[in-house]
């Protein structure tokens, strides 16, 4: 018995709906774009899987490793005799694969930049070259329409992928399975290759000229883009078409996945980058740039977020994480794996059965306007209230406490012109947000009740009044036009449906109505009352 | 239960308390708050036929009981037993009674006269009838019988308090402004009946500005604490005899009036409460005072242990708390109807009586802004819900502070009554009325409900009703409004955002559509039972929805009727719809849309059945020159003819239908649950009066042990220090020892042997030490007995496991014998579930078509 106190609760309105969603908030982080200018349109960007998560960018002859820290260049290779493509840093970030448009494979060091390994056989312009998820090998594939695997120790071709009939200009290896190699081509199809076999396994129709393909990591499906159509294809299902979606203007050039391989970005020619959920394929945000995309990546930390442009801008974004994040984030990594000691002595340190446990009480704060209330000095807690900047909802709440209390009187009386100023401002601050009109309206009828006999002794309650009443009366002239523009409307609604009878749908404004049916149009007649007995 | 009319009285022990209800009186432990005894269960069987007022220990057997009643009589109980020993008839309804050990023959009554003076009659009404404010008249009664056994000693008016001193010499008594004592034991004039009001030397007459409304008297000193109406405590010193002007110490704190004071048996502390609901503990050396603050309603009688360590506190909304006097936490809490207790003109019962799909308990207005939720069989309080949360105030000034209102409540109905619906709100005149529509989803961890929605002003009107749609199944469940603003709103559960990485999307409520025809107002609205069509009353008009594509789809006039309809409701599983006016009522039957039957009735309440297509209604027949009639009628709705009729006597105030499940499997009539006149709940129809006294005896029978059980686990020590690891270690012990030796038992039972050897064992140490033979007498035998018990164990062991194989090698061979059998039994029991499952799909279709027919026949 003898419950605790209850501290004032503070009301919460819905959120209005808006472009503001929780997801548009978090991309919307990722601040401050750094633009450098390349010389040419940066074809590629890879990040580095290692921290401190570098990134390789390639456009005209050049790869460049920009620090993710910096945003500098930190090492710039151009030892290419012809253009530059898909400049691909390692998963331990210590080499570069890079091909260009002579044919030429080369595989440099990072730390030295030195040519480790070149491999000649492409007689075509090599647009994708890949590391494999296997580390001693390499992917690549090339103009001349073939797909092949090196082997890097001994510099030679392992495998030899023919079938496609045009330019290939994207593939990929599969992180689950480095014997599965995916392929897209300018023959619009999408193919599946297994090494084992040595050959074609599973062909996909695109419908268009394949830019980019990806995979999800545990391999079962694969996301193709090109002109501008995305297409999820199901490989358990044999290449089922599972989502088509074209919501670029433009061809799409670029795809990568976040951390989590729930999300999707993709960028376009169309300027824009979109960010979409790979649950249901929908748009969840998406960035616009001042040119074409030509590639997008984001860091495997989920805090960089860099595209590339055709007129040769590359355009850097960096998202400041928050330290909860971080913990978060390491106490994911850090959740026990099998075969780790954390996980070898996972809950042991948990009580027994005959332990007792002692639990400790904290000791609840009370806010100061919640000390007053509970002494029942409720002049004081509503200047506590208003003097400690609330937000204008916690100061709503307690008057309208108060009035449950039956104290607004009380709390309201024996002022003088500066005590009585705050609670004056807030009203001439607050009075036409819709939300608080209503109870607003009456503290202002019981302040007036109170202090007319006194007005006129003090310039700055005068002064304060007189916005009140100004502010008042733009309201009720606001409130007139709504209306007319409500009656006229509904004159041509009622044109249209003869019957007296009806329902609105409120699909759209459903969570306005949630907080207040009329939040459009507050009664203007309520409205009315004050400006009358200020005048 | 009316549990806190009247103070409670512990037993010497400290282990029960007696409390007052109505024409009983409840024998309650304080260690598990449960009833464990009822004693004056029926007048038939010699209970009083009135409220009990003034019940007391009788001085000389504390285990017997003195109850005294308006009905002008006292009785002698052994509440032990619960056998009535004696009555003693006085004549007039006795409203306070007091006794002393020194003269445990002379039992002081306050007896109450009718006043003829009509204003005493609406004050009586006010006050809710819980004190007599007639002109009360002390008296001495003698339990001998002697030759004048009542002895008028004095008269006043409204008596508030009655006490008496601890050495049995003064006797108090207040009334209105005076304070009286009278000085018992000073010579016989008593007996003689030659007492007059005016000796001075036995009756002395004090005046307070104030009216006094409670009394206590020191239990040690020559001290009387008075209570009056301003809150003010006076303590009255050196009165008596020859004392015209006492000495007086007064102490203020209390705003309202004093409801009640209590010493402690030491005289230390003095204990007052009051409407503020804070629990003051004076400690009259020094003047310190304790609070006990937020006590959740008004302090009406606070009874103090004998051995100092409970309080037990009587609160307005008719529960008990027993507080523990060392740490001032609760030990007990009983909790009885609240609603019963409330003021009625400013908190009536809007919500009706809901029954609560999860468990079938009954729900409804607790105290203002609350919900109660209780379980009318066992007569239990399940738990309370603030639906207006906040802080109990109390008022300042003379004004009451307008409490919030819960107007309706709904539950989904899905068995597990996941959602419910609220609608609450205050409007105290002067500002901006509050109206509030609340969803509340039921949280399985803390077993409540639990705020999910609310909604603001959702209508610019009073809400005329709240219904969910009873469809089935894992569609988003539906609630609709009607509003007095001429809309009815649809709102639905929806998912704001969506989820991500692991955290579930936001639920919240939110409209879906507003509805109004032309621009009357709806009073009332149903949904069919398979939730496809939306019924609401406009006026004398019955509009028909569909609420998910929001189209009219009919409309139903009432022949020649220009009354408003009142009340509307679908029957499960039947093309009917049924409404009442004022004076008629009308059974519709949708697939003709015409009226079936009607019935010029005057219907109080309407209530559909949850389990069959019957509908209940009450009404009340006033024909002229003859008392109204009350009565409840049950229908079938094809047929005007009731199927069964209760009557009762006076209004009912609310009604539904009980689900019970042992009804429905015993194919009975559905019991009904109804609210009488006096606020408490009764069943009729549904288990017999005998099974439910049986019931209620069985769960006596139970709370009596445990009761037993706590009060043995008590002790000094446990009490300072609480349980201890090697007592709960020990009581371990204890029953796993009893287990076994009830295995034991029951092996050898069922072996048909008897070993004697337990037979032997068991009153040995049963007995108290003192009564057993000596040490060295016994030791010869005790050794005995243990020798030759492991023998005897291993030989029962050995012939165990044989009986054991023997068995396992039984039970192959049946197996094998019965396997065909079982097969052909599967294939009966398949031909079963196919039955029932046509029969299924025949139901549902019905009212599912309902809508088809409907567009059909408008088409047409």
């Amino acid at each position: 018995m003898s419950s605790d106190f209850k501290s004032l609760t503070v009301k919460k309105y819905p959120r209005l709906p808006g472009r503001k969603t929780a997801e548009s908030r978090y991309w919307r982080k990722f601040k401050a774009p750094i633009v450098v200018k390349e010389f040419a349109a940066v074809s590629s960007i890879h990040f580095s899987e290692t921290s401190p998560y570098d990134f390789a960018v390639t456009a005209s002859t050049r790869v460049q490793i920009y620090s993710s820290k910096t945003h500098q260049v930190k090492k710039t290779i151009s030892r290419f005799k012809d253009v530059a493509y898909s400049g691909t840093i390692r998963n331990d970030g210590r080499l570069v694969v890079a091909g260009d448009a002579t044919g030429l494979i080369q595989i440099f060091d990072v730390g030295s930049r030195a040519i480790l390994r070149t491999f000649r056989d492409h007689r075509h312009p090599v647009h994708v070259a890949k590391f494999s998820s296997d580390k001693t090998q390499i992917l690549s594939a090339s103009d001349d329409k073939t797909v092949r695997i090196w082997d890097m120790p001994s510099e030679t071709p392992l495998t030899i992928f023919t079938g496609h009939e045009d330019y290939i200009r994207a593939g990929m290896v599969s992180h689950d399975n480095p014997h599965l190699v995916l392929s897209g081509s300018y023959d619009q199809t999408v193919k599946l290759w297994d090494m084992r076999t040595q050959g074609c396994v599973m062909t996909m129709n695109h419908g268009a000229p394949v830019e980019c393909v990806d995979m999800f990591p545990d391999g079962g499906v694969v996301v193709s883009a090109g002109g501008p159509h995305l297409k999820v294809f199901d490989l358990l299902a044999g290449g089922r078409p599972m989502h088509s979606l074209s919501n670029h203007q433009k061809t799409v050039t670029s795809m990568c996945f976040d951390h989590s391989y729930s999300r999707l970005l993709t960028g376009s020619l169309d300027h824009h980058v979109k960010v979409y959920n790979v649950q249901d394929y929908s748009v969840v945000h998406s960035v616009k740039y001042p040119a074409p995309v030509m590639s997008v990546a984001l860091s495997p930390d989920d805090t960089h977020l860099v595209a590339g442009m055709a007129g040769g801008l590359l355009s850097i974004r960096q998202r400041v994480v928050k330290s909860a994040e971080v913990q978060t984030r390491r106490a994911q990594d850090e959740q026990a794996h099998g075969g780790s000691y954390k996980y070898f002595v996972r809950g042991q340190k948990t009580a027994g059965e005959g332990d007792f446990i002692v639990e400790s009480q904290k000791k609840r704060r009370l806010r100061e306007y919640d000390r007053y209330l509970k002494v029942f000095q409720y002049g004081n807690a509503l200047d506590a209230c208003l003097r400690t900047n609330q937000p204008a909802v916690t100061t709503v709440s307690l008057i309208q406490e108060l009035i449950h209390r039956d104290g607004l009187r009380q709390a309201l009386s024996g002022r003088d012109d500066i005590s009585l100023e705050p609670l004056a401002q807030f009203l001439v601050r607050n009075i036409n947000n819709p939300r608080y009109t209503a109870l607003l309206v009456d503290v202002t009828t019981v302040m007036i009740d109170m202090y007319t006999a006194v007005l006129g002794q003090s310039p700055l309650i005068d002064e304060l009044f007189m916005r009140l009443r100004a502010k008042v009366r733009q309201e009720i002239a606001f409130q007139k036009q709504l209306f007319s523009v409500i009656g006229s409307m509904e004159m041509l609604f009622a044109k249209s449906t003869s019957t007296s009878v009806g329902v609105a749908f409120h699909n759209e404004l459903a969570s306005t109505s949630n907080t207040n049916s009329s939040s459009i149009a507050p009664k203007p007649s309520t409205t009315a009352s004050p400006a009358s007995t200020i005048e | 239960m009316r549990l806190s009319d009247y103070p409670v009285v512990f037993t010497t022990d400290s282990n029960y308390f007696f409390s007052c209800d109505a024409k009983s009186i409840r024998i309650i432990s304080v260690e598990t708050g449960q009833v464990v005894r009822i004693l004056s269960t029926s007048p038939e069987e010699g209970g009083h036929s009135s409220t009990v007022t003034c019940v007391m220990l009788n001085p000389k057997n504390l285990l017997q009981l003195y109850s005294a009643s308006m009905d002008g009589t006292i009785k002698l109980w052994d509440f032990n037993d619960a056998i009535l020993l004696k009555t003693f008839e006085i004549g007039t309804p006795i409203t306070n009674m007091v006794m002393h050990e020194s003269a445990p023959n002379d039992i002081y009554l306050v007896v109450t006269k009718k006043s003829t003076k009509r204003f005493h009659k609406k004050q009586y009404k006010k006050s809710g009838g819980l004190v007599a404010k007639e002109n009360s008249i002390l008296v001495r009664y003698s339990i001998k019988p002697t030759r004048k056994r009542m002895i008028r000693l004095l008269s006043s008016r409204s008596c508030s308090g009655l006490s008496i001193s601890s050495d049995g010499e003064y006797l108090v008594m207040t009334g209105r402004y005076k304070l009286h004592v009278i000085h018992i034991a000073a010579g016989d004039g008593i007996e003689q009946g030659n007492v007059t009001e005016h000796d001075e030397s036995r009756f002395r007459t004090y005046l307070t500005p104030d009216r006094i409304t409670a009394l206590a008297f020191h239990p040690t000193e020559g001290c009387i604490a008075t209570g009056d109406e301003r809150g003010r405590i006076n303590l009255w010193y050196c009165f008596g005899k020859n004392v015209d002007r006492p000495v007086t110490t007064s102490m203020h704190w209390h705003a309202h009036k004093v409801a009640d004071l209590a010493f402690t048996s030491d005289g230390t502390y003095l204990l007052s409460g009051g409407e503020e609901s804070v629990l003051v503990i004076w400690q009259l050396g020094t003047g310190h005072k304790q609070f006990l603050p937020r006590l959740g309603s008004e302090i009406k009688h606070i009874t103090v242990s004998p051995d100092d360590a409970f309080y037990a506190m009587g609160h307005q909304d008719n529960s008990v708390n027993v507080i523990r006097a060392v740490d001032l936490k609760i030990k007990t809490a009983v909790q009885g109807l609240k609603f019963s207790h409330t003021d009625h003109l400013s908190n009536p019962l809007l919500t009706g009586l809901v029954i609560e799909p999860r468990n079938g308990h009954v729900v409804l207005n607790g105290l203002p802004g609350t919900l109660q939720f209780y379980d009318p069989i066992k007569d239990q309080h399940i738990m309370e819900l603030e639906v207006f949360p906040r802080n109990k105030v109390s008022r300042t000034y003379e004004k009451d502070i307008v409490a919030p209102r819960v107007m309706h409540v709904a539950f989904s109905n899905d068995k597990a009554g996941r959602w419910m619906v609220t609608v609450d709100g205050r409007d105290d005149k002067e500002t901006t009325p509050e109206l509030y529509i609340k969803f509340w989803e039921y949280d399985d961890d803390s077993n409540t409900y639990v705020l999910n929605t609310r909604v603001d002003s959702p209508h610019t009107k009073e809400i005329t009703s709240c219904i969910f749609n009873p469809r089935q199944g894992n569609q988003a469940p539906m609630v609709v409004t009607t509003s007095l603003d001429g809309t009815f709103k649809v709102w639905e559960l929806t998912h704001q955002g969506e989820a991500r990485r692991g955290v579930e999307a936001e639920r919240a409520w939110s409209c879906r559509s507003t509805g109004f025809y032309r621009d009357m107002l709806p009073r009332c609205a149903g949904f069919a039972s398979d939730g496809s069509l939306l019924a609401v009353a406009y006026g004398q008009i019955i509009t028909l929805w569909n609420p998910y594509l929001n189209t009219l789809q009919g409309v139903l006039t009432q022949p020649p009727e220009n009354r408003v309809i009142h009340h509307i409701t679908f029957l499960k599983n039947s093309p009917f719809l049924i409404a009442a006016t004022s004076d008629h009522l009308y059974s519709w039957n949708l697939l003709t849309c015409s009226v079936w039957w009607s019935y010029q009735l005057k219907v109080d309440h309407l209530v559909a059945s949850q389990t069959n297509s019957n509908f209940m209604v009450t009404c009340t027949d006033r024909a002229q020159g003859v008392a109204p009639q009350h009565r409840i009628l049950v229908f079938k709705p094809t047929d005007p003819k009731p199927v069964r009729i209760e009557k009762t006597d006076k209004k009912v105030r609310a009604i539904t239908f009980m689900p019970d499940a042992s009804a429905a499997a015993k194919n009975a009539v559905e019991p009904v649950l109804i609210m009488n006149h006096g606020y408490a709940f009764e069943v009729l129809g549904g288990r017999t009066v005998e099974e439910l006294k049986a019931e209620a005896e069985e769960a006596a029978e139970k709370a009596r042990a445990a009761a037993l059980d706590a009060e043995s686990k008590k002790s000094l020590m446990s009490d300072i220090f609480g349980k201890t690891a090697a007592a709960d270690a020990a009581a371990k012990v204890d029953k796993e020892k009893k287990d076994k030796k009830q295995q034991q038992q029951d092996t050898v039972a069922s072996r048909g042997m008897v070993s004697k050897k337990h037979m032997v064992r068991n009153p040995l140490f049963d007995a108290p030490s003192h009564v057993m033979a000596p040490v060295s007498s016994l030791f010869e035998a005790f050794m005995g007995q243990l020798l030759t018990q492991g023998k005897a164990a291993k030989e029962e062991a050995k012939a165990r496991k044989k009986a054991l194989k023997q068995q396992k090698q039984q039970e192959e061979e049946a197996q094998t014998e019965g396997k065909s059998a079982e097969t052909a039994i599967d294939i009966d029991m398949d031909d079963d579930v196919e039955i029932v499952s046509v029969k299924e799909g025949e139901d549902d279709a019905i009212p599912s078509s309902l809508a088809k027919i409907f567009s059909a026949r408008l088409a047409l």
